[in-house]
């Protein structure tokens, strides 16, 4: 008994399509987002201090309307230290996931198209790569090329192809085997004229939810390096960093830095994570 | 006689957006025990939802008035028990796509003896024994064999007949067979409609047999009721030499379906394309696509009208003097 | 008889399988080196029913999978089996074009009707702008279609409109040979009517030749001249039309023309119960 038959035009779910409904909590989700996103452009505009501008004057102040979230143990602005730390934390996971997403995306769609044994070749790099721990990557990557930004995002930009192409792949062969393509084909398109017109746009919905799972993860990898020293230095400021910095403070019963840092980072996880869910819904139909 | 399963100005809404959309449309129809019923239409005209409002299998949401009586039991009235005892028991059914309606990692043997084994009433190896001969009646051989694989590594046709022998395993009274054979390739076809005739009369069994193929139908059905956009638009019984339809849908489906041993020039068709009940205004569900439409069938629904042989819901047949009015009384 | 647009010539097409029960030197056979011509303008249909081999011929043919041996001559000339060159691709595709049997995914969900015709049209002839626009009106009249359907999307449209968009598409290139692939064989009977008489007028006016790709007796009889019945990856009859399907000589084209309901039709079984 066929659902198809109850619809007036049979809308087959074999291509993924746009939807348009997002749920509240979806709207929400992305309204923090961006809000993070504002902070980190305008982080110079609006913070109303220099997050590194230590005050031997002011340590240790709880929240007062001069400092909105108080001071840490050198009396620097936390608020003015979460915003600009916005540009750090946000800018790894970026690099992460943009580079992530083109080369899954040139991947997976090579590999659909392709076939046979370059098909399982890259099926089995990919996984090897997946079995492998990004999170000891990059550790590793820090050792060997220092510690700062730079070598844990490499690491981490290579650790995350997987997570992207193995599910693109999937989508790209069912793409790959709807005679829409094959149609193309007999016309005398090219393969690349074909993957860039006509299938990579098709599975952009799901890439992009794709990205803004992986860049929920790849946040919380980079903030765990930054928490271990690994990452960013100080005293520039970012969350991971921050919330390491705080820890010293905890015992002498100021928990601030530590807290609002951490909240920030299982805020921003959180939000990409429902957004990603969100998006998936809406594009996908997809109900997880 | 009474009916064995009696439609009951059915109508069926389904939740779209934020509203509800009507699917079918004050459907009534009547199985006698033994008869075999047939319902024609195309994508969308309902047939499928009607069997599904049949056997309680409609989508979450959907809102049901008028009545179903099998045997004189309300089906929308009863309980889960007294549901489940229907189900197992009274009714088979044989659906479109074999595959999707047999768990794929269990054997054939499992899944028949589970079947069987529904209504409680029999050991295991009582339900065993009754599959057998169940199997050697669909046409298959090597019974023990089929009986240890698993449906993958059976064909489509094959694999219908399993499931004609599942749903007549529990000996019931009524076959719901939904587009039994369209997957199927037209010489399987014929073999699974002819051993779905065969046992069916064998057995005495009512059959409601939902199909898009009207020439199909009327081969293996007593009589057929075409379906457009959520209506019975004509209702007739079936004669050695084919349909004779009157309402002008009906008239034009068969025309349109090319014909062996005859080439026209050009194939009758019928203009646009099929609409949906939701679609249907307060006139004539037709009346968008009728040759013959005129102020009447825009403005009223015609109702089910006798004629000779069978009932028609068009004005246009009602006023030229060849049906009496029943006003859609049962 | 002229030359023919289309000749295929003992083509084959082996299948590597896994090694089973029913297939112990792990290869399957889906064409056995089988031969047809189809005419300038002709129409040939391929009936067969699923595993016949019929659908395997029309892949082969536009060149999607690669013959294990035989060849198949356009218009005189052998196609290459080997990866073809872009200009020699763009050159087969102004040869021959296919429909397929699913209008739900036969286009692409994200292209505009107007905008798919258009880059078929730029990728075969060098047309300004608005002789583009005027081809593409010309396609859409031919097939069917208004103003308002060239600026759907694809879900928007039924099963019907998307397949005259599909033939719109193929007819775009100006192939010589049409193939048919279960084209209407997804649609629903008014439907299926409507779209038999656009391919009918399409040919009348167009002169391009039909491959039909079918398991249908009925449809064939409408739309074809000539026609080959094929059974397990071969061809078991051929001759016209009339000839077959009215005195068919093949056991098997018999038992699929009885196979068929029609009027005062009577199914018969074939296995004992």
């Amino acid at each position: 008994m066929s659902v198809l038959q109850m619809a007036p035009e049979p809308e087959v779910r074999e291509t993924i399509g746009w939807g348009t409904r997002f749920d509240a909590l979806t709207v929400v989700a992305c309204a923090v987002v961006a809000l993070f996103t504002l902070a980190a452009v305008f982080a110079p505009i609006v913070a109303p201090y220099d997050p590194t501008q230590v005050d031997a004057s002011a340590v240790y102040q709880g929240p007062s309307t001069a400092h909105l979230l108080g001071t840490d143990d050198a009396g620097r602005d936390i608020l003015s230290r979460l915003l600009h730390g916005a540009r750090a934390s946000l800018l790894g996971p970026a690099i992460v996931v943009l580079v992530a997403a083109v080369v899954g995306t040139v991947v997976a769609v090579s590999a659909a198209w392709v076939g046979g044994r370059f098909d399982a070749l890259v099926s089995r790099t990919l996984d090897v790569i997946f079995a492998f721990p990004g999170l000891v990557l990059a550790i590793i990557a820090a050792a060997v090329i220092g510690p700062g930004l730079l070598a844990p995002v490499a690491a981490l930009s290579i650790s995350y192809v997987p997570y992207i192409a193995r599910v693109l792949r999937t989508a790209a062969i069912r793409q790959r085997n709807l005679p829409y393509i094959a149609a193309l084909e007999v016309q005398g398109f090219g393969a690349l004229a074909i993957c860039v017109r006509h299938l990579v746009p098709n599975l952009l919905p799901l890439l992009i939810v794709q990205a803004t799972v992986s860049f929920g993860y790849a946040l919380l990898d980079l903030s765990a390096i930054s928490f271990l020293g690994l990452g960013t230095q100080p005293p520039a400021p970012e969350w991971g960093l921050m919330v390491a910095n705080g820890q010293p403070s905890i015992i002498a019963g100021h928990i601030e830095q530590s807290l609002y840092a951490g909240l920030t980072i299982v805020v921003a996880v959180v939000s990409f994570n429902v957004l990603g869910q969100g998006l998936a819904k809406s594009f996908l139909g997809d109900d997880r | 006689m009474s009916a064995l399963l009696s439609i009951d100005r059915l109508r069926v809404e389904l939740p779209a957006g934020k509203g509800m959309r009507t699917v079918i449309h004050d459907v009534s129809l009547d199985i006698r025990a033994g008869e075999a019923v047939a319902l024609v239409g195309e994508s969308g005209s309902g047939k499928s939802m009607t069997t599904r409002a049949v056997m309680r299998l409609l989508p979450q949401g959907a809102r049901l008035s008028g009545d179903i009586r099998f045997d004189g039991v309300s089906i929308p009235a009863m309980d889960r028990r007294a549901l489940r005892g229907w189900r197992a028991t009274r009714v088979g059914m044989v659906f479109q796509d074999p595959r999707a309606h047999i768990n794929p990692v269990r054997t054939i043997g499992d899944f028949l003896v589970e079947g069987v084994m529904l209504d409680g009433r029999l050991s295991a190896s009582r339900a065993r024994e009754r599959i057998s001969p169940l199997m050697r009646a669909v046409g298959i051989a090597d019974v023990d064999r089929r009986l240890g694989q698993y449906p993958h590594e059976l064909s489509g046709g094959l694999l219908q007949r399993v499931m004609i022998a599942a749903a007549l395993s529990t000996e019931p009274e009524l076959l719901l067979a939904d587009e039994p054979t369209t997957a199927l390739d037209v010489t399987t076809q014929e073999e699974v409609v002819a051993i779905i005739d065969e046992l069916r009369r064998e057995r005495g069994l009512a059959m409601l047999f939902i199909t898009h193929d009207l020439d199909l139908a009327a081969a293996v059905c007593d009589s057929i009721a075409v379906m457009y956009a959520g209506s019975i638009v004509e209702e007739r019984k079936t004669g050695p030499s084919g349909l004779d339809p009157s309402h002008p849908y009906a008239k034009g489906l068969l025309a349109a379906r090319p014909k062996l041993g005859r080439r026209e020039r050009r194939l009758p068709t019928i203009e646009g394309r099929p609409i949906s009940a939701f679609e249907v205004s307060a006139g004539c569900a037709f009346a968008t696509r009728c040759p013959l439409v005129h102020d009447r069938c825009r403005r009223e629904r015609p109702v089910p009208a006798r004629v000779p042989g069978g009932r028609v819901a068009c004005h246009r047949i009602e006023e030229s003097g060849s049906a009496d009015s029943d006003g859609g009384a049962r | 008889m002229s030359h023919p647009v289309l000749e295929v010539r003992d083509l084959r097409k082996v299948y590597p399988v896994g090694v089973s029960d029913d297939c112990p030197d792990g290869e399957f056979t889906a064409l056995h080196g089988e031969s047809f011509t189809l005419a300038p303008g002709g129409s040939l249909a391929v009936v067969g029913e699923s595993g016949s081999g019929k659908t395997t011929c029309a892949r082969l043919i536009v060149g999607l999978e690669r013959a294990t041996s035989g060849v198949v001559l356009i218009d005189g000339v052998e196609q290459v089996r080997t990866r073809m060159g872009s200009a020699r691709r763009r050159r087969r595709g102004r040869q021959v074009q296919i429909v397929f049997q699913d209008p739900y995914s036969s286009l692409d969900p994200r292209q505009r009707v107007r905008d798919c015709l258009a880059e078929v049209l730029t990728l075969h002839f060098d047309l300004d702008a608005r002789a583009r626009e005027r081809r593409i009106d010309e396609l859409l009249d031919q097939v069917g279609l208004d103003e308002r359907q060239a600026g759907a999307l694809p879900r928007a449209l039924s099963g019907g409109q998307r397949q005259r968009v599909a033939i719109a598409r193929a007819l775009a290139a100006e192939p010589k040979i049409l193939i048919l692939d279960e084209a209407v064989a997804a649609l629903d009977v008014s439907i299926q009517a409507q779209v038999l008489n656009v391919l009918a007028d399409v040919r009348d006016a167009s002169g391009v030749a039909y491959l039909f790709i079918t398991h249908d007796l009925a449809v064939v009889q409408q739309l074809c001249d000539d026609v080959v019945v094929m059974h397990s990856g071969r061809i078991v009859e051929r001759g016209t039309v009339a000839s077959v399907l009215e005195q068919p000589v093949h056991p098997y084209t018999r038992r699929l023309l009885a196979s068929v309901p029609r009027p005062g039709w009577t199914p018969r079984r074939r296995t004992p119960a």
